[in-house]
């Protein structure tokens, strides 16, 4: 065989060998975003749930502690902020004001005995805890599949791909401290 | 000379035995216990009783056979500072209890020390055992048993009772059921589950027998035949630790489904 011949062969197999581990990065990157991709829908959904769960309880509530106003403007905001929220991180910060709120609204409950025996309340506040322990965990997956995902695209060398294909960092879903305050919500701008 | 190369071989090796174990070590956050041989009740606790044991075992068992679905029931001592909901989903998730992609595994975890328990519920079962019908069933017939240290009892109704309305998703009834009932008022019970693909299936059956002479299904009975041939050799193969008799986990997920409460 002609050494020439030899080296366009031994080219080609490099050529090759060079394409497959970037369509297998690139495929990698691909599967891990999309993991990211179903935790974060995982979450919106069980966010969803809550706010869902959220007027019938704020009705039921109102029924026996309609002077708490305070408590459920709190809450109507909180559910707005989270409704307008467009970054994980904003929609982690709203999620925590909205817990934030929920659970002073649990407390206040505290004082009125009838609506604690009240089965509809009952069931409305386990299924409330139910989406809250849902959320944590949904949180909790979202934010592995984050880690995993952004360790893959930052390490060498998948990162060629990455950058090649522009694959963006993703953001952890964090509450930042002093997110469980609910903003007031100026209507007038 | 051939010292020296041998003492770098194998200095290599475990170098890479060091690390290897390095890497598994760091990942263990919580200690799960291994599956029991019992399979449907792991009772670490040591606190239920011959006649219950048996009763839930035999239950448990039933209900797989006709329906896939796995129902477990574990009772450990503490939970050591441990949120019973966290360690609740990762045991779930560790064992894989359930039919993997089905998600139907059901989790009771009682920690006699704390005093507490919970109900996780797999996301397949979540849509026929909602939170609030969980609650109530803990409430009502776990409860006061568990205060009154009835521990297998109170197990085995609640046990009972959750089978009873699996068996009803899969349009089933089991015979070693107590029927137990709820005291209070009823859930709404609706069973939406669409018939579609048993259609499809049957469709695609039909088809096959008309224009293909039948060589799909022949191929399906095939591979039916030759696993089941294969399958006795398989058991204990989903948990850690072996499952005895009955077969291993099914490699089922949670997402946190279910409630929990105390006693």
């Amino acid at each position: 065989m002609k050494s020439g011949t030899k080296w366009i062969i031994g080219i080609i197999v490099i050529i090759v060998i060079i394409f497959g581990w970037g369509i297998m990065s690139y495929n990698g990157l691909v599967s891990s975003e999309q993991q990211v991709d179903t935790a974060k829908s995982n979450i919106d959904t069980q966010l969803q749930r809550r706010s869902d769960l959220i007027p019938n309880l704020v009705s039921t509530v109102k029924g026996y502690a309609g002077q708490e106003k305070e408590i459920f403007t709190d809450i109507a905001n909180a559910r707005a902020q989270l409704a307008g929220a467009g970054t994980v991180p904003e929609q982690a910060n709203a999620n925590a004001a909205l817990s934030n709120a929920l659970s002073r609204l649990l407390l206040i409950v505290e004082n009125y005995p009838e609506l604690k025996s009240n089965q509809n309340f009952q069931d409305l506040s386990i299924q409330l805890e139910g989406t809250e322990n849902r959320i944590a965990i949904a949180r909790q997956d979202y934010n592995t599949a984050v880690t995993n995902y952004n360790t893959k695209r930052r390490r060498f060398p998948t990162n060629i791909i990455g950058n090649l294909f522009g694959f963006e960092a993703r953001e952890y879903f964090e509450a930042s401290t002093g997110a469980e305050k609910v903003p007031v919500v100026d209507f007038n701008y | 000379m051939k010292n020296i190369r041998d003492f770098r071989r194998y200095s290599s090796l475990i170098l890479i035995v060091i690390l290897l174990i390095g890497t598994f070590s760091v990942s263990a956050a919580i200690r799960y216990p291994s599956p029991t041989s019992n399979k449907y009740l792991n009772d670490y606790a040591g606190i239920v009783d011959e006649s219950s044991s048996k009763q839930i075992i035999a239950l448990g068992n039933e209900l797989e056979r006709q329906t896939g679905a796995q129902a477990i029931i574990v009772t450990i001592d503490s939970l050591e500072g441990v949120p019973i909901e966290d360690y609740a989903n990762g045991l779930f998730r560790k064992w894989g209890i359930g039919q993997k992609n089905k998600d139907n595994g059901l989790l009771i975890l009682l920690a006699v020390k704390d005093k507490t328990w919970r109900v996780e519920v797999g996301r397949g079962l979540e849509g026929r055992l909602p939170d609030a019908l969980t609650n109530r069933v803990m409430v009502e017939l776990g409860k006061d048993h568990f205060i009154a240290g009835e521990y297998g009892l109170g197990l085995t109704k609640t046990y009972s009772v959750f089978c009873d309305e699996i068996a009803t998703e899969y349009g089933v009834t089991l015979t070693h059921s107590l029927h137990v009932r709820l005291p209070v008022q009823n859930h709404t019970s609706t069973q939406h589950r669409s018939s579609l693909p048993y259609f499809l299936i049957i469709g695609l059956l039909v088809i096959d027998l008309l224009f293909n002479r039948g060589r799909l299904i022949g191929f399906i009975g095939q591979m039916i035949f030759w696993s089941s041939l294969s399958g006795g050799n398989r058991n204990g193969r989903g948990g850690p630790g072996g499952g005895g008799g009955f077969g291993g986990f099914g490699g089922g997920s949670s997402n946190g489904g279910g409630s929990s409460g105390g006693w």
